[in-house]
């Protein structure tokens, strides 16, 4: 049969394009918003998911791990190669900085913090950094020896605030079990947040110099803080995966031939590593998460073409008399079926297209999206309702649109469409051509 | 098997035509030894009581069912060993079908309903729509193509489907009851408008019907009796 026919057929079955309405359309509508509903769930996961990880991960690169840190063997007699390791082609800027633990103590409470002790170019000479960290109360200001600043879960919890003045408890092990605290005062100059929970209830910064005084050499952390000017290409499954990654090849080796540059200037006192290395199983756990409740949605769009399959087999059997009809005029077994496969696949795109815009279109204003959901179900229960806690995630969902997940999506819809249609496809195929006398 | 767009009618030679169906336990012989031949543009009619096995034949002949034995010569095609695509092709371009029901379809226009039979064939559509408009004139419905089988009258949707039946230019047309379903001044039209398409475009018809009147005008009538053909 021509394909012209079969389209007509496959069109006028699902009771599309003719005047006359009744059940076929009706079913071909719920049939294509069936599929719609179900695809937008996976295209809002994929999409917030995304746009979470890609948030977190870039403010725990650009305000901590760095885009790359060599550190320290631990042999504290090499010289830091700062100025060499600043000169590597595509690296932008390169800072000393030491970290450590320690015991921080005010009047009212206590806290264990993770010590950062940096220079004040930390914050004065890096912009991305100031964008990601918001200054909530005095100055990021480490230019007095005393200076601390505090990540604000840590001010809270202490009833921290600049100007007060705080201890700091380190202590150097001195081997056999023992040890030897040392005590060290410090003023709040200033109290900031990253707006992620994980980083502003551990952290707090103190000079350089100070730091490299009072966090023992034992158990310090001494590291070259490296920015380059594409980190996201280093190798990773985060931003660099798939197509992505063949797209961005010369970045890709580009940003390699750093790399491979930044462990030879520093030579073998230090250990290089990029910033997917440095946390990755955080990261792991980030995908797995993504691709878990990717894998649940997928699982909706297959129940969704389950009811596609259905439709058709009604279709099929309310259509009995036509394609009998059809069979005894000279269309083949075969053409018959495939008109019922094309009916599945006719759903399956009005659907996935009708599903990816909605998804897209939610996905894009999912902040506004959520804050919707919180007036309305605070309305309803009388109180104040947090559906998104942003205590434990970012203060806002970064949404980035990406296509090709999308485009991932269609083509899956598209294809549990076109499965979905064979069973019925197989059995209109069957209908007997003298079926047609049996009226 | 292809014999398209034919000109003229075929000859059909049927012979020692036997069919059964399963009854309970037993079978039931509807045919037993069915014999009979058509000339070339010739014209037949059988007759019987309903359930003698009249539309039996017809559905033999037409391929949409397989007889127990027997043998079925349309032109120089034997029917019953055809199958897959060789009967497909059979039932789309040798044999033109006009039942007692028109059997329509309901979403599709009545110039698409004679259209879809062609489609199959492979024809190009816009030489199949012209051969439409074309058949639709010739019965009388050309301002009615662009309506649904709903909108139409009984008699109207019959002169659709004979329409539908001569699209592919079948040299063999087979009427079961064609006018069986319709008022007086219905029939006598459909049946005027039967016998001068195949008058003029020189067709083989088999004619089944329990109405002698319409029987006689073919000028050759048996009558199926006990499962055998015997003359009128």
């Amino acid at each position: 049969m021509s394909h012209s026919g079969l389209i007509l057929l496959a069109v006028r079955f699902l009771g599309a394009g003719s005047r006359r309405s009744g059940r076929g359309r009706s079913r071909f509508i719920t049939a294509v918003v069936g599929v719609a509903l179900s695809l937008v769930p996976l295209v809002v996961v994929q999409q917030v998911a995304d746009g979470m990880i890609s948030g977190i991960v870039r403010r725990f690169v650009e305000t901590g791990s760095y885009h790359i840190q060599a550190i320290a063997r631990g042999n504290r007699d090499n010289v830091t190669p700062i100025k060499e390791l600043g000169a590597v082609e595509g690296v932008v800027s390169a800072r000393q900085e030491r970290q450590g633990f320690g015991l921080l103590y005010s009047e009212t409470g206590r806290s264990g913090v993770t010590i950062r002790a940096v220079t004040q170019e930390y914050w004065s000479e890096d912009p991305v950094v100031r964008d990601y960290i918001e200054v909530t109360g005095g100055n990021f200001d480490l230019t007095g020896p005393d200076s601390i600043v505090l990540g604000i879960h840590i001010a809270e919890r202490l009833g921290a605030v600049p100007g007060d003045e705080l201890r700091l408890l380190t202590v150097r092990p001195l081997g056999e079990g023992r040890m030897l605290p040392r005590v060290s005062r410090f003023t709040v100059a200033g109290v900031v947040s990253t707006g992620y929970r994980d980083l502003d209830r551990l952290w707090v910064f103190v000079p350089l110099e100070r730091g490299l005084r009072i966090i023992p050499d034992e158990s310090a952390r001494d590291l070259v803080g490296i920015k380059v000017d594409d980190p996201f290409v280093l190798p990773n499954p985060l931003f660099n995966r798939g197509l992505a990654r063949l797209a961005e090849g010369d970045r890709t080796r580009r940003m390699a031939r750093t790399m491979n540059e930044i462990s030879r200037t520093a030579g073998p006192g230090w250990f290089v590593l990029d910033w997917y290395s440095l946390e990755q199983g955080r990261y792991i756990s980030f995908l797995t998460s993504r691709n878990l409740l990717s894998i649940v949605m997928a699982m909706v769009v297959i129940v969704a073409a389950v009811n596609v399959s259905s439709a058709l087999v009604l279709l099929v059997v309310e259509k009995e008399q036509d394609i009998a009809i059809l069979r005894a005029t000279g269309v083949s077994a075969g053409s018959v079926s495939r008109a019922f496969v094309l009916a599945g696949a006719i759903i399956g795109v009005a659907g996935a297209t009708l599903g990816a815009a909605s998804g897209l279109l939610i996905a894009g204003n999912i902040n506004g999206v959520l804050q919707g959901v919180e007036v309305l179900l605070s309305f309803l229960a009388g109180r104040s309702v947090d559906v998104f806690n942003s205590d434990f995630y970012l203060e806002e969902i970064p949404v980035a649109i990406r296509f090709l997940p999308v485009a991932g999506s269609v083509f899956f819809t598209l294809l549990v469409a076109l499965v979905a249609g064979l069973l019925p496809a197989r059995r209109a195929a069957a209908v007997p051509p003298e079926r047609i006398l049996r009226r | 098997m292809r014999a398209p767009h034919s000109d003229s009618g075929l000859p059909v030679r049927v012979g020692g035509l036997a069919k059964s169906f399963p009854n309970g336990q037993e079978r039931l012989h509807i045919l037993r030894n069915v014999d009979f031949s058509v000339e070339q543009n010739g014209r037949l009619a059988i007759v019987g009581q309903s359930g003698s096995g009249k539309s039996t034949i017809l559905s033999l002949v037409a391929g949409l069912d397989l007889p127990d034995s027997g043998s079925i010569l349309v032109g120089d095609d034997e029917v019953t060993t055809l199958a897959g695509t060789g009967l497909d092709g059979y039932r789309s371009r040798t044999v033109g079908l006009v039942f007692q029901f028109h059997y329509l379809l309901r979403d599709f226009t009545a110039l698409e309903n004679v259209m879809l039979p062609a489609m199959v064939a492979g024809r190009r559509r816009t030489e199949i729509r012209d051969d439409a408009r074309e058949l639709l004139q010739e019965v009388g419905l050309e301002g009615r193509k662009d309506h649904l089988p709903a909108q139409l009258s009984g008699g109207e949707r019959q002169r659709v489907a004979l329409a539908r039946a001569l699209i592919n230019r079948p040299p063999l047309l087979l009427a079961d009851e064609p006018t069986g379903n319709l008022d007086d001044t219905n029939s006598r039209h459909v049946e005027d408008m039967l016998f001068d398409v195949v008058e003029r475009r020189r067709r083989t018809l088999i004619l089944v019907t329990h109405n002698r009147e319409l029987a006689r005008r073919t000028g050759t009538v048996l009558r199926l009796e006990g499962g055998c053909l015997i003359p009128d």
